[in-house]
């Protein structure tokens, strides 16, 4: 057995070397033998081939000494054992001429006898043909082959001797090197192995040990570690241990017996009771002051699992009764087998106490709080009132018979009280955001539309100041949202207008986009961009603070509460989005707010527009910004826009298409433009036979009869006036685009407003308010709208008139003696009930009998200075029909009553049907344009009635928007205000699917369409003027 | 010993004759010896004339035997002796064998040959005077044109030379080419070829009469009849078809027939010489 490595390897070396040699050479010889029998031959055929002459020579002649010497001089080298000649025959030897003795090849005999030489002999015949002289028979010499081989071997020999050792020597160096690694492990593992586990091997070059070297110290590493890992951990259980004996908390565990296995510090304080007396004994034991029930007690203790607590009320002997919260937690072994349980207690009586404290606190801030928001209702509600009465009466002041000064005086009033209406406005806003009592509406809303209302009335006085307002909302952003229209719309008036307040000339723009980032909710971003004053950069971050004006002077000049931005900041805030401002000083000012609003679902979609889609729109506009909304407009209705930047590159635009055949289909330029303005391009345009057909509609930021008028000799198409809604403009667009009626869209808002009450004559109008200036406020309103009034101050006088009058509304207020609104509303509703259940006769000639007939109950608006949120819920929870808040402003007012006008129009008291001078002013003055108009209006009229017919006999409220829509702008055209005002009453039932409303609203509309068919007949039969009371021009 | 294993060498060559002859020409009589003079090595010797013999045997149905001396002097010398039946040589007409008795009766074909003292193309030597003194090669001291007749000529001119023998007839064109002698004295026929095959250029100062090839003489113990069988087979020679790669092996032009009066001038050049 051997038990050096070394030794085996240097063996195993030997004897591979030794083995491989011997095989080598045994292959090597016998290759060799073999070179060498054939070269022998060779050699021998070669000698014998030129002996022969020779020996001829000799032959020939006879002379055998010759011959004989010429062989042995051939073979004086020794090549041949035998050499012999023979006669002709080849058997009769003639002499042997073989040398004598054998040589000595040098090699020992071992070696000869190894070698097995193939050595036969070779003849040749001496002849002279054809005569044979003799034959020589020669046998080579194996001598010289045994003498190369045997000087090859001994080389080979030699050179595997040498190998041999040289391996050995290097071997025996390799090993000792590479096995001190492997004795230096060894010795390490053993030195760890004793304790020392700081011990690490250094690391080798040797890639066979390597692996090895760093097994070891990674093993080495990993139980250094483990150990000391072993040992801070039993030192922290120790402590552990230690902690929860002398920790301040009671702890215990209990075996499932519920035998006490531990108790510490804490628990013998807290329970009174020392180890000794509890170790082994049942956990019952601390609850010893309320016998009877200490196992059940201690059964739910066990039970009661962490965060809920058990608590109970122990009295240790001689100490003050205590609270106790306690809990348990199941303990497991290592085997996860449920042993026992640990309880931990703890003395909660302060605790307690200063909850109990808290919660009295907390009672008596809230009580606070409602008291402030009682406040802040009262003082809103105390305020209004009076100020209804003020704005009121001066309304009605103003509307009677007075001097010059006195109208002066009382408009200055009016002027006043307005703005003290608006500082309490604001002022009770921000109240209201300040104590958090500021809630947002969630309403679905057509945004685009609440954007437009906003700006209406801030176009006019932009317009005055000779700005521009455009107002851009990005294709992207839905139709239809959910949020707080009346908000966003605060917001709007807020920044817009002070844009217009603080801009002396130049433009207002708004623009609406998504918010870039926004997820999956709809967060909108708008912008008011001014070029005004701008604001200075030290005030940009507190101008959004209450009473803060960019400077005290600026409040001087512009006047305001300074509180506009703050209550701007605190709505963004609520509706989730932020408000910054970018500005230049002297540049302008760009308001940026975002609002996370959600896109409505299930709102009636604006119907798909049937307009030619790709039809090429030119867009002429000297103003960057409109040119975009525009473009980004007529994108969204999938026209084909092009824009310009003024007349002459429209012209230039419209020669190039000319000429490649390519012609809009429709023109759309601005009024004044620097180079050529809007007039000029149309004419232009009319001017070319190849233009002449293209529809023009021109906007404007002007609206002055002259304007339009020169507009409309030129070959304008449809002229809108700035800013322009995306409806307005795509009517325009339809109008000119379908010429069966040319159509002149004036911006109708504030003529409706004025002409509204006109179409709202003959309600009969119950008013129950107990302030008898709001009394007279209320009734000299309606009265001046045609109405008939009668006013009671109670609720309970309001059963008793409704019993005995007939009336078609009635106004209610809410805070009344005896029966407040809400009271006397539920009586009515109560009484109506008894009417339809056949219990109660319908009083004749009550309000009972009209709603009866009307198939309705009788409808009660809430009459409230409480313009709180949730008032108006409130109110129709309490089953009224709508809501006012004071105070009451005429339009709201008008708004509030029209759908309950009376269904007939009495003949006598109508109003004209048609307005002759507004007819004639849109037709810009031009009497054979208003005859035209008049006659298509005529022709086109039944078809139009025939489509909304049958729209409403389908029920499809889309098509019965679609034809009112279509009547409301052909009416208005001609001044047909009454027929207006039902076609848009019928448009918005059919939007907000109140298909209940639409029959009766449709009769009263082809009622009024007859009225006007008739008085139109009449003009174009060349009727002479009729001049009204009112100074308005009718037929 | 030595005789009869000599007898044996001796014998086999005509045992193998009669082998290859078929049985048709059964040797009836001892062979006739057929000697050669010694013009080349005895193994070229006998490889040419052992088929010429074999064909002559077998035609006249006269065995014949090669034979020939180890040297020109043993050759002679058995020539002196008469040990030769029949031999192909012209040293029979030199004096000292006029008692002998051979007489010619046929000879090596072809043209006469001349002896021509050559000189190098661009030598000054014009004539055999103006070698007196001079280096001359010849072939052997043996031969007769390229040895016994320029002496004579030498004689006669009345100029003795150095003689160099070279050994055989190119040995001596090859010592003028190379300049070590002045002259060679050469068979006309070896000179052309010579001169054609090296590129050298010659000019030949003196041309000797002509003189025949060496004849085939015979003995005068050998019956007529013999003699005519073997001097028509030899003289068919050229005309028989079987002869012909025969002849082409020996480069042998055939046998013409002959007499010793063909060989006048061959005997009167010896006699000069001899005196």
């Amino acid at each position: 057995v051997i038990r050096s490595l070394r030794t085996l390897l240097l063996g195993l070396t030997v004897v591979a070397v030794v083995v491989v040699t011997l095989c080598d050479l045994a292959v090597s010889v016998k290759m060799r033998m073999d070179t060498a029998e054939s070269r022998l031959a060779e050699n021998t055929q070669r000698l014998l081939a030129a002996s022969q002459p020779l020996l001829l020579n000799a032959l020939v002649v006879g002379d055998l000494a010759s011959a004989e010497q010429t062989v042995r001089n051939l073979n004086a080298g020794r090549v041949w054992r035998r050499a012999r000649l023979y006669e002709a025959d080849g058997r009769t030897l003639i002499f042997d001429a073989s040398p004598e003795e054998r040589g000595d090849s040098g090699a020992p005999t071992w070696f000869g006898r190894l070698l097995v030489l193939d050595l036969s002999e070779a003849r040749v015949e001496i002849a002279a043909s054809p005569t044979v002289y003799a034959v020589l028979a020669v046998v080579p010499s194996e001598e010289e082959v045994e003498r190369v081989l045997w000087q090859e071997t001994r080389t080979m020999l030699t050179l595997a001797v040498v190998l041999l050792v040289t391996l050995a020597v290097l071997l025996h160096f390799i090993l000792i090197y590479g096995l001190r690694s492997v004795r230096a492990l060894g010795d390490s593992a053993s030195r760890f192995g004793a304790g020392d586990l700081t011990v690490r091997m250094p690391e080798t070059p040797l890639a066979e040990i390597a692996p090895t070297v760093r097994a070891f110290n990674t093993m080495a590493q990993n139980l250094e570690g483990l150990m000391v890992e072993l040992q801070a951990k039993e030192a922290a259980n120790r402590q552990l241990a230690a902690s929860v004996e002398q920790s301040e908390e009671a702890i215990l565990t209990v075996d499932l017996e519920r035998a006490v296995k531990t108790w510490n510090v804490g628990a013998r304080r807290l329970f009174g009771r020392s180890a000794d007396e509890m170790l082994g004994h049942s956990v019952a034991r601390i609850f010893d002051g309320h016998p009877g029930e200490a196992d059940a007690l201690a059964g739910r203790l066990i039970e009661t699992r962490p965060p809920e607590r058990l608590e109970f009320t122990l009295t240790p002997a001689g100490a003050a009764t205590v609270v106790v919260a306690a809990s348990a937690s199941q303990l497991h072994d290592e085997a996860g087998r449920h042993t026992g349980y640990i309880v931990v207690a703890r003395d909660v009586t302060t605790l307690k106490a200063a909850e109990r404290a808290l919660q009295q606190a907390k009672e008596a801030a809230e009580a606070a709080n409602r008291a402030k928001a009682e406040f802040l209702a009262t003082m809103s509600h105390e305020i209004r009132t009076p100020m209804n009465g003020v704005l009121g009466m001066n309304d009605l002041l103003l509307a009677s018979d007075l001097t010059a000064a006195q109208r002066e005086y009382a408009t200055l009033v009016q002027t006043s009280a307005r703005a003290l209406l608006q500082v309490i406005n604001d002022i009770l806003d921000f109240s209201k955001i300040e104590a958090g009592r500021m809630e947002l509406e969630t309403l679905a809303f057509d945004l685009r539309a609440t954007i437009g209302e906003a700006l209406k009335p801030l176009a006019l006085r932009a317009h005055e100041k000779g700005l521009e307002l455009v107002s851009a909302v990005h294709s992207a952003v839905p139709a239809h949202v959910v949020g707080d229209p009346g908000r966003l719309r605060q917001i709007l008036v807020n920044l817009v207008g002070n844009a217009v307040k603080f801009t002396g000339r130049g433009e207002v723009v708004v623009r609406v986009e998504p918010h870039a980032g926004a997820g999956s909710d709809l967060e909108l971003h708008f912008v008011v961009r001014d070029t005004g004053v701008g604001v200075p950069a030290a005030k940009r971050d507190m101008i959004f603070d209450a009473f803060t004006q960019a400077d005290s002077s600026t409040t001087r000049r512009f006047g305001g509460t300074g509180l506009g931005l703050a209550i701007t900041k605190r709505l963004v805030q609520l509706m989730q989005g932020r408000i910054w401002l970018e500005s230049e000083e002297g540049w302008g000012s760009a308001f940026h707010f975002t609002a996370r609003l959600a896109e409505a679902t299930g709102v009636a979609v604006v119907p798909e527009l049937r307009q030619p889609e790709g039809l090429r729109v030119l867009v002429v506009d000297d103003n960057a910004e409109s040119r975009r909304m525009l473009v980004e407009m007529l994108g969204a209705w999938r026209f084909a826009p092009r824009a310009v930047d003024g007349g002459r590159a429209a012209l230039a635009a419209l020669d190039q298409a000319r000429l490649s055949g390519d012609v809009p289909g429709l023109v759309i330029t601005d009024h004044e433009m620097p180079d050529v303005d809007g007039i000029t391009l149309t004419l232009r345009l009319k001017a070319d036979a190849a233009l002449a057909a293209i529809p023009t509609v021109m906007l404007s930021s002007s609206s002055l009869p002259q304007d339009v008028a020169r507009a409309r000799r030129a070959g304008v198409g449809a002229f809108l006036s700035k800013p322009v809604t995306q409806s307005e403009l795509l009517d325009a667009i339809m109008s000119v685009l379908t010429p069966t009626l040319e159509v002149m869209v004036e911006a109708p808002a504030s003529s409706t407003r004025t002409t509204a009450g006109h179409g709202q004559h003959g309600l009969r109008v119950l008013v129950a308010e107990d302030n008898v200036v709001n009394q007279r406020v209320a009734a000299g309103l309606l009265e001046r709208r045609g109405h008939r009034v009668v006013v009671v101050g109670t609720g309970r006088a309001v059963l008793g008139a409704l019993e005995s009058q007939p009336f078609d509304v009635v106004l209610m207020d809410i805070e009344m003696p005896e029966l407040d609104g809400f009271e006397a509303t539920a009586a009515v509703r109560a009484y109506e009930k008894e009417i339809r259940s056949g219990m109660r006769p319908v009083p004749p000639g009550s309000a009972y009998a009209v709603a009866h007939d009307n198939d309705r109950r009788i409808p009660i608006l809430a009459l409230t200075a409480h313009a709180m949120k949730g008032m108006e819920e409130r109110c129709l929870a309490a089953r009224m029909d709508g809501y006012l808040s004071k105070p009451v402003q005429a339009e709201m007012l008008d708004a509030a009553l029209a759908p309950y006008r009376p269904r007939s129009q009495p003949v006598a008291a109508a109003p004209a049907a048609i307005d002759r001078g507004a007819a004639l002013r849109a037709a810009g003055g031009d009497e054979s344009l208003l005859a035209e108009l008049v006659r298509l209006f005529l022709e086109d009229c039944p078809t139009r009635v025939a489509e909304l017919r049958a729209a409403v006999a389908a029920g499809e409220p889309i098509r019965i928007e679609r034809s009112s829509h279509a009547i409301k702008g052909s009416v208005a055209t001609l001044g047909a205000r009454i027929a207006h005002d039902l076609a848009a009453e019928l448009e918005r039932a059919a939007r907000e699917s109140r298909l209940a409303d639409v029959p009766a609203l449709l009769r009263a509309l082809e009622a009024e369409l007859d009225r006007v068919g008739g008085a139109l007949r009449r003009v174009t039969h060349g009727d002479g003027l009729a001049i009204s009371t009112s100074g308005v021009d009718v037929l | 010993v030595m005789t009869s294993r000599r007898f044996v060498v001796l014998l086999a060559p005509v045992l193998l004759a009669a082998a290859t002859a078929g049985g048709v020409a059964v040797a009836e009589q001892t062979p006739l010896t057929f000697g050669v003079l010694n013009q080349q090595s005895a193994a070229l010797t006998a490889e040419r004339w052992n088929p010429i013999l074999e064909y002559v045997g077998s035609t006249s149905g006269v065995a014949l035997r090669f034979r020939m001396g180890a040297t020109v002097q043993d050759t002679n010398a058995m020539m002196g002796r008469g040990e030769f039946d029949f031999m192909f040589t012209n040293h029979n007409f030199r004096p000292e064998y006029d008692g002998v008795g051979y007489r010619a009766i046929a000879r090596w074909g072809g043209d006469p040959i001349r002896m021509v003292v050559a000189v190098i193309h661009d030598s000054r030597i014009t004539g055999l005077g103006q070698l007196a003194g001079k280096k001359v090669a010849f072939p052997s001291r043996d031969a007769f044109v390229g040895y016994a007749v320029p002496m004579v000529a030498f004689k006669k001119a009345g100029v003795q030379v150095e003689e160099v023998f070279a050994g055989n007839q190119e040995g001596a064109m090859a010592q003028v080419k190379t300049r070590r002698v002045e002259a060679a004295a050469v068979n006309s026929r070896f000179l052309a070829q010579y001169s054609e095959r090296e590129g050298v250029e010659f000019r030949a100062i003196y041309t000797s009469e002509p003189f025949p090839e060496l004849a085939v003489v015979v003995h005068p113990r050998v019956p007529a009849s013999v003699v005519d069988k073997v001097r028509q087979a030899l003289v068919a020679m050229t005309t028989d078809p079987i002869a012909g790669p025969v002849l082409e092996q020996a480069k042998c032009p055939g046998f013409e027939p002959a007499t010793d009066r063909d060989y006048d001038g061959v005997r009167r050049i010896y006699r000069s010489i001899a005196q």
